[in-house]
């Protein structure tokens, strides 16, 4: 009986044989085609306790999985042995609205939860592009984010506790269930995108916001390239209560255009901004918006469009998707997405250098970015993405590089077909603080058995 | 402390002296946490991050733990110097270095003063948001290693919600750089980690911080309870109904004395409680939601409120709330003040313990607290020449603080665990727990030479007894973290 064989009779006997998968059952859970010898789903804690701790015994590599929706992120894994899924526990263990927090199990669907929270008025502030699958524990560990981080931030802005199990089978805590916290070190922060390669998150607890009472999505057209950077300045700096600002050059807005069926102006760059608020109060954010724009000296007059309740809301998950290659997550890749991030003022450079090296390429490059964040999506279309002509694609990554580099920003190739990812450093060149990441993986997982080799530098 | 180290010392941060004579020493024996005192050896006053480095190398030489100390207003003991170590007073190194109002930010020195920061980009319409009571003294240095609060904490977050990116001298004297000007920095969140590591994971010298547009408008409201019951329950209502004000305090009875008393901003004496809101942001709908916070105010038995006019009477309101640990000094010689949360829904019932703890044990407590997000600062009142009082002072501060964990909370909520709270913290985390953080600063920290004794209990200094962290680090895992190290000296 090889390792694995032993390995497998063993967590047949933790999980019970119906939660452990193998052969043709593994295969929706590949890993950038990887196919894992197994797969686990452990129903609660200390299942999740045994398996890890049968992984170190037989040596085996663990994957950790919530609902599978980005295991696209991150460097191509040599070997997968074991995929350890926490899709099944998916349990709320407490939710006090009156506290505006909410503790769950790491398996809770990241959609269910916001239904449950949105029946209370309320919801976790966090809207990365996700699917049906998606689990909270997955947004975490990927600290994937969305257009309303302008307003509310990103995770490490929501959670409040945390409990992971370690690969010793250890459960342990930190933070704790209040909204105000600084009792131990914050290790909150440490698990946040750690992609799995520190320990399983078992359990989150999350401050949450209210609802706002009502919201107006504004679409603001820029006609030309020197009118992009005085009219972001301006709008970040009226008195609004903006929860997002996106832009989108022409290629990306056309493709919104057609996956959400909307009319969408055809200028060089639109402005996509949503203001909260009662509808009184988001009707005078509009119009002031709309006057502060008109008095700008700008080449071009910008045109301002609004949509219905139901294309606004159509227009935003489209726009996530974006984000996200627009594809399903099973499916090859059709584009590779670069997420870059730099300061806001360069963002306006940084699109018109990108643009011209996809011109000068003979192609069109999206661009999907967080304005008032300085995050910038570059979307690349693959041809052909069964077959990808990877040198192409090479050289042109290696465009956007200097592109990155002209504007001092930094850059994370989010998803790619696998034979450029192979070839590349996707999450890019570590700093100097590389020395004490890799000092704590090791001491997280000193025999380097979670997610291995696919974090920055190989952590 | 030998001589020859002295003029080392000396020799790094010239033109500036080193203090090390013993009365030169008592203003450092302690901080704002008085009941612990631990004079340092000397004295130190680094005007860059080179002289930083310098004295923290030379510290490792000669094995001599340092702290480092902003304005010394902390409140859990975490700039004491332990075992005679040295203070490495960062005060001098003070300057803003960079301003971008474009991107929001600014690039400071850790002895920045807080306030300081927000009058600098006052004019261009700017100010840093975390905002501690101590803000007129305390330095953003300070507030990066205690991640530090304050009223408007409730919307706007904490120091760590504000901090982009760090330059840090680790203990060895690398100098290393976390985060940066830019989000979402790929890898471990480092700055996440060291923001709230109370110096135990090196010094910061550098701080990259967020910038906020100033509020168009603000609204501030006074309401006065018969009881603090009262108080919460519209505290609670006013949060339920999907407000979130900017800040949300309360003061009980003895607080409202204490600060009309001190600054007669004409208070009602006989009131149970009041509770000081303010709205902030955008002007529109902000006449509505004031409208709707009074109503849920009537509703619980609201006394009376009172709104602020201009900017002079907003300035008045909160005068009373910001000196309140000043104005409470005028009931006794001292006070113990305390740091709990707890969630917001169990307010009243907390409140209520407290008032039976002040009964068991004598001691008169004022409550001045951040009522919005459930973070309770019980003062207790004594007299520190009484050494009966002081013991029963210190078993109060332990039973608010059970309190505090049974109902859900946590130890501290913005003043840190330091010295203060260390041999509590068994009652919330397990070995397992403290394990990681331990092993976590041994890979910051690995000498113990930075700060230490603070924030984790170790076998053979915990007066409770608890079981703790440092021998049970695996053979296997000290080995794989020194091999990283290892390498990566290296590789630098």
């Amino acid at each position: 009986m090889s390792t694995l064989e032993g390995l497998a009779t063993a967590l047949a006997s933790v999980v019970g044989s119906a939660h452990l998968l193998t052969n043709d059952a593994v295969a929706q859970y590949a890993i950038d085609g990887v196919l894992p010898a197994m797969v686990v789903l452990p129903t609660d804690e200390s299942q999740i306790a045994a398996v890890l701790r049968l992984a170190s015994e037989y040596q085996a590599t663990v994957f950790p999985r919530g609902g599978g929706s980005h295991t696209f992120m991150g460097q191509t894994p040599s070997r997968v042995d074991l995929v350890l899924s926490v899709q099944h526990l998916q349990r709320q263990l407490a939710y006090e609205p009156a506290d505006l927090t909410t503790t769950v199990q790491a398996g809770v669907r990241f959609c269910e939860l916001q239904r449950t929270l949105g029946g209370h008025g309320q919801f976790l502030a966090l809207d990365p592009p996700v699917t049906a699958a998606t689990t909270l524990g997955g947004v975490v560990a990927t600290n994937v984010s969305g257009p309303r981080r302008f307003l509310y931030g990103t995770a490490r802005d929501v959670l409040l506790g945390v409990a992971v199990m370690t690969m010793d089978g250890k459960r342990t805590k930190a933070g704790g269930r209040v909204v105000k916290n600084v009792t131990g070190y914050d290790l909150n922060k440490l698990y946040i995108g750690s992609l799995g390669t520190l320990a399983i998150i078992v359990e989150l607890t999350c401050k949450l916001h209210p609802l706002p009472p009502g919201e107006l999505t504004l679409g603001i057209g820029c006609a030309s390239q020197a009118d992009l950077a005085p009219m972001l300045q301006t709008i970040l700096q009226l008195p609004l209560r903006l929860n997002s600002l996106e832009l989108l050059n022409a290629t990306a807005c056309e493709t919104l255009a057609v996956h959400a069926d909307l009319p969408l102006g055809e200028t060089a760059y639109t402005l996509i901004t949503r203001v909260e608020g009662t509808p009184a109060v988001t009707q005078s954010q509009a119009q002031r918006l709309t006057e502060a724009l008109r008095h700008l000296p700008l080449t071009r007059p910008a045109s301002v469009h609004t949509w219905s309740a139901v294309e606004q809301e159509r227009l935003w998950s489209t726009l996530g998707e974006l984000t996200r290659g627009a594809s399903g997550p099973d499916a090859a890749p059709d584009c590779i997405v670069v997420k870059v991030s730099l300061l806001m003022s360069a963002l306006p450079a940084f699109c018109q250098d990108v643009q011209e090296n996809a011109a000068h390429f003979d192609t069109a490059w999206s661009i999907v970015a967080h304005a008032g964040s300085g995050i910038a999506y570059v979307c690349i279309p693959v041809p052909n993405p069964e077959a990808p002509d990877v040198e192409r694609l090479l050289a042109y990554l290696q465009a956007l590089e200097g592109c990155v580099t002209r504007c001092q920003g930094r850059r994370v190739i989010a998803r790619a077909p696998v034979a450029v990812k192979q070839q590349c450093q996707v999450w890019g060149p570590p700093g100097d603080d590389f020395v004490l990441m890799r000092a704590i993986k090791a001491s997280f997982d000193p025999q380097h058995r979670l997610n291995p080799g696919r974090f920055l530098g190989g952590l | 402390m030998e001589k020859h180290i002295l003029q080392e010392l000396a020799g790094i941060a010239a033109p500036m002296p080193v203090l090390s004579a013993p009365e030169e020493m008592l203003v450092y024996e302690c901080d704002g946490h008085t009941l612990d005192k631990a004079p340092p050896s000397a004295v130190v006053f680094p005007s860059t991050t080179e002289q930083v480095v310098a004295i923290v190398k030379l510290a490792n030489k000669y094995g001599l733990p340092f702290v480092a100390r902003g304005a010394g207003t902390g409140l859990s003991g975490g700039a004491l110097a332990l075992d005679g170590g040295i203070v490495i007073e960062m005060c001098r190194m003070n300057k803003i270095l960079e301003i971008d109002y474009v991107n929001q930010r600014a690039v400071v020195q850790p002895g920045l003063v807080n306030l300081h920061l927000s009058l600098a980009v006052a004019d261009a319409g700017y100010y840093y948001a975390p905002d501690p009571s101590s803000q007129g003294s305390c330095t953003i240095g300070g507030n990066v290693a205690e991640n530090s609060g304050g009223p408007h904490t409730l919307k706007y977050g904490v120091t760590t919600n504000h901090v982009l990116g760090l330059e840090v001298v680790l203990s060895d004297g690398a100098v290393v750089h976390f985060g940066g000007p830019t989000l979402d920095t790929p890898g471990y969140d480092l700055t996440g980690l060291f923001v709230g590591s109370e110096g135990t994971f090196g010094i910061v010298t550098q701080v990259t911080v967020r910038l906020l547009c100033k509020p168009q408008a603000w609204k501030t409201v006074l309401a006065f309870f018969p009881s603090v019951d009262a108080a919460s329950s519209a505290v609670s209502g006013i949060i339920g109904a999907g407000i979130i004000p900017g800040a949300l305090e309360m003061m009980d009875n003895l607080a409202i004395q204490a600060v009309e008393g001190a600054i007669q901003a004409g208070l009602p004496l006989e009131a149970g409680a009041l509770v000081l809101i303010e709205l902030d942001g955008i002007a529109d709908g902000m006449e509505e939601d004031a409208a709707r916070i009074a109503a849920i105010c009537q509703q619980h038995g609201c006394q009376g409120i009172r709104i602020a006019k201009d900017e002079a009477e907003r300035a008045l309101l909160w005068k009373g709330r910001k000196e309140a640990f000043g104005a409470v000094g005028r009931l006794s010689p001292n006070y113990y003040t305390h740091d709990g949360v707890i969630p917001r829904t169990r307010l009243p019932e907390a409140l209520r313990r407290l008032q039976q703890i002040s009964a068991t044990y004598g001691l008169r407590i004022a409550n001045v607290f951040h009522a919005g997000d459930g973070n309770l600062h019980p003062l207790v009142l004594y007299d520190e020449r009484d050494p009966e009082e002081v013991k029963r002072v210190l078993q109060a501060g332990e039973a608010i603080l059970r309190t505090c964990v049974d109902l859900g909370g946590v130890l501290s909520g913005e003043h840190g665990i330091g010295l203060e709270k260390k041999n509590c913290m068994p009652w919330l985390f397990t070995d397992d727990d403290l394990e990681i953080m331990y092993r976590l600063r041994q890979i910051f920290n690995p000498q113990q030479l930075c700060n230490p004794g603070k924030v984790i209990p170790l076998r053979g200094r915990c007066r409770c007894g608890a079981v703790t962290a440092e021998d049970t680090v695996t053979p296997a895992v000290q080995e794989a973290v020194a091999a990283a190290l290892e390498g990566a000296h290296v590789h630098t």
